[in-house]
């Protein structure tokens, strides 16, 4: 009696196995209809639609925009893209790139979850002929086909501009303090929006920049507010990061008293890199100013470049410019992690806050 | 007959783990000719090596009748002490440098220390060991932050990363080339030892018999707290060997290398049938555990289902594992009081009036 049970359990669970997979491979994957016939194989891979693994290094907030935007322009040309979510664990991260390489897929597209464990999945893409690209953040320690990332000297240059337009109106020259709040400047991201805005910021040295390492932590964020707009009277903020900063700052502004809509005395002039729908909310709600977002939904057009290299065609450094897009110009450079994709920032502005080309308003 | 087609049927229910491997090997191989290619094939236990260490240990406390919880954050301490003291400063490490040698002699050492204080804190103060081992997990994975740079430590020495990452030969393909892994091979390497040590040696014979039956153990004058505290030095050794294939695999170890494999560990060791209970279950059925572990992982994800099927279906494999522990635990339960009975006097002698 017991054993019988035992029995149709294996069963069952076989059944269950079987139908999982013939279920899931019937439904999305048109040249892999019959995936039941052994000697189909071939023919599967005969029929060399291009098809791409896209690793997810998790899925919330901006990365499910990552790769939908990746998923829009593949499929727009007809690919099949793979998508996995390694759920910030680098070393499944890793199995799924094995997955890819075991797949034979075309090119691996990913956002790394750790920039230098993935280059022991880059040397073996590499050596089984695949192309390797990275979104968002380039790897450290090795080199890809191609890292798609936004301008973050842009993105600096961008709210610095809005601050020195701000500050002219206000004393009819520019002048002021400016309380920068910066990322983790041991990473590239953090060196370049505030190198961006402080080389711009040189120009002007009327204007004195009180800079506060934060390590994108948002009660760094809040302390250092608190502390230096406690002490001096600061004119402007300028954030690295306003998806981790605006909330907090707005917070600290008003347990200061100084937290003023635009147009009244003594606002606080709130500038950031990003473009978060909280930082477009706040624009749209008067409380900030500026901000610098990032082209998120336009990475996908690392699509164009994977479709050159399968072709055989290198990527050419310079200028790379699309009437009417939001990312361009963008600028093509090699590194010595391959080339860099970087593509312009847009400044947000209470004007066009409400644009649905903005990744924050979507 | 009907005495034969039982003992038949015994075997099978025993070996259940390796026809339900075989069972996944050739649907998974019918289905994809990526599966069934010889490097995806050579890759299973690569892939899950790190994981299968650390089931190794677990078979062994579990025998016992014990559990260990640490495993995971001792992977990731050992992995972090090895990366710092062979990194260099500007990859994140301490800038020591030293050879791989001194770094693996380092991280055993740092294991063996954690199998040390669990089995210490388990057998000579009587504490939980569930609770001891929680406890452990939080305090390891606390340290393994407190001495990292608070990120990745990287690019060790190509040695350091051989036993983790490393191929044993390369043979052309009409694509990129066929090479085995040597973590594949030094995963079926120690648990074959480890079935032969805990099968054929007294040492083995009396980690059963402390899982089994503990206060019979006592009785028969086995020294039951020191065969713990062995069994809990072997899954330190285990843990840092673990580590030795993580940070060697991914050629760098994060602060967060083997976070939450905790789970995957039991679930492996009991799916390969490692009884809860202690006391019951060999090594190379752990071994059948892993590997069906990852040919679902491996094959649901190349057959491209989604995660979360892959996910439920782990688990619905487990509560099937779980269930067959407890038939088994009562399937004994039975025997003995059959042979209680038979060896009463008093009692009657038909066998088929107590026979299920």
């Amino acid at each position: 009696m017991k054993k019988n049970l035992t029995i149709l359990s294996v069963i069952a669970i076989a059944a269950m196995l079987l139908a999982a997979c013939a279920s899931n491979t019937a439904a999305p994957a048109a040249e892999e209809a019959a995936p039941v016939a052994e000697e189909a194989a071939p023919a599967e891979e005969a029929a060399a639609a291009v098809v791409i693994g896209y690793g997810a290094p998790e899925l919330s907030g901006a990365q499910g925009q990552i790769m939908q935007g990746l998923v829009d322009h593949s499929e727009a040309k007809g690919w099949e893209v793979v998508t996995t979510n390694a759920d910030f664990d680098a070393e499944a991260q890793a199995n799924q790139m094995d997955d890819f390489i075991s797949m034979g897929v075309n090119a691996i597209v990913t956002v790394p979850v750790d920039s230098q464990a993935i280059c022991s999945s880059v040397a073996k893409a590499k050596e089984a002929g695949i192309a390797f690209y990275t979104i968002d953040r380039a790897p450290i320690g090795c080199a890809v086909d191609m890292t798609v990332q936004s301008d973050n000297y842009l993105a600096g240059k961008q709210s610095a501009e809005a601050i020195v337009a701000f500050l002219t109106e206000k004393y009819g020259e520019a002048k002021g303090t400016v309380l920068e709040l910066q990322g983790d400047l041991g990473q590239n991201v953090a060196q370049l929006r505030g190198g961006g805005f402080n080389d711009y910021m040189a120009d002007y040295p009327n204007v004195e920049v009180i800079s506060k390492p934060t390590e994108w932590d948002a009660a760094k964020f809040s302390s250092a507010t608190l502390d230096v707009a406690g002490s001096t009277d600061v004119d402007a903020i300028y954030m690295h990061s306003d998806s981790v900063g605006t909330t907090v700052v707005l917070a600290a502004l008003e347990q200061l008293g100084k937290k003023f809509a635009r147009g009244e005395e003594g606002h606080v002039f709130l500038a950031g890199v990003d473009g978060s729908p909280d930082a477009m909310q706040a624009i749209r709600d008067g409380w900030s100013d500026q901000a610098s977002s990032q082209p998120i939904p336009d990475f996908g057009i690392i699509a164009d470049w994977i479709e050159k290299k399968l072709a055989g065609e290198e990527p050419v450094e310079g200028e790379v410019i699309q009437e009417g897009a939001l990312w361009s110009p963008a600028t093509i450079v090699m590194t010595d992690t391959g080339y860099q994709l970087n593509l312009a920032t847009t400044s947000v502005t209470p004007d066009n806050a409400d644009s649905a080309a903005l990744w924050g308003n979507n | 007959m009907k005495k034969n087609t039982s003992k038949l049927l015994d075997v099978i229910f025993e070996n259940l783990i390796w026809l339900l491997v075989a069972a996944g090997l050739i649907i998974f191989s019918s289905l994809s000719s990526s599966f069934r290619s010889p490097n995806n094939l050579a890759s299973l236990l690569y892939r899950s090596a790190a994981l299968g260490l650390l089931v190794l240990g677990q078979s062994f406390t579990m025998i016992t009748g014990n559990f260990d919880l640490s495993s995971e954050s001792g992977l990731g301490l050992t992995a972090m002490v090895a990366a710092l003291a062979l990194a260099s400063a500007d990859n994140g490490g301490l800038g020591w440098e030293v050879s791989p040698f001194v770094a693996i002699v380092l991280m055993i050492g740092v294991g063996l220390l954690i199998g040390l204080i669990n089995g210490l804190l388990i057998t000579r103060l009587k504490m939980n060991n569930l609770i001891v081992t929680i406890a452990m997990q939080m305090i390891l994975r606390g340290l393994v932050y407190i001495i990292s740079p608070g990120s990745t430590a990287s690019f060790f020495p190509k040695a350091f990363d051989w036993l983790g990452g490393g191929t044993l030969f390369k043979i052309p393909l009409e694509r990129g080339f066929f090479s085995f892994p040597v973590a594949t091979l030094f995963v079926i390497l120690i648990f074959v030892v480890s079935h032969i040590i805990t099968r054929y040696t007294q040492f083995g014979r009396n980690m059963y018999a402390v899982g089994s039956n503990l206060t019979a153990a006592k009785d028969a004058g086995i020294d039951t707290d020191k065969i713990v505290r062995i069994v809990y030095l072997i899954d330190g050794l285990c843990m840092a060997l673990a580590g030795l294939l993580a940070a060697g695999r991914l050629d760098s170890a994060t602060p967060r290398t083997g976070a939450g494999l905790t789970f995957p560990v039991q679930a492996a060791a009991v799916i390969g049938g490692i009884s809860m209970a202690g006391g019951r279950g060999n090594m190379i059925g752990a071994l059948g555990g892993l590997m069906l572990w990852s040919i679902l992982d491996n094959g649901l994800s190349i057959m491209k289902v989604s995660p979360f099927w892959i996910e439920t279906s782990r688990g619905l494999i487990l509560l099937f594992a779980v269930w067959l522990d407890a038939v088994k635990v009562k399937k004994v339960h039975q025997r003995s009081l059959i042979d209680i009975l038979l060896q009463s006097t008093i009692g009657l002698k038909d066998k088929t009036i107590v026979k299920n």
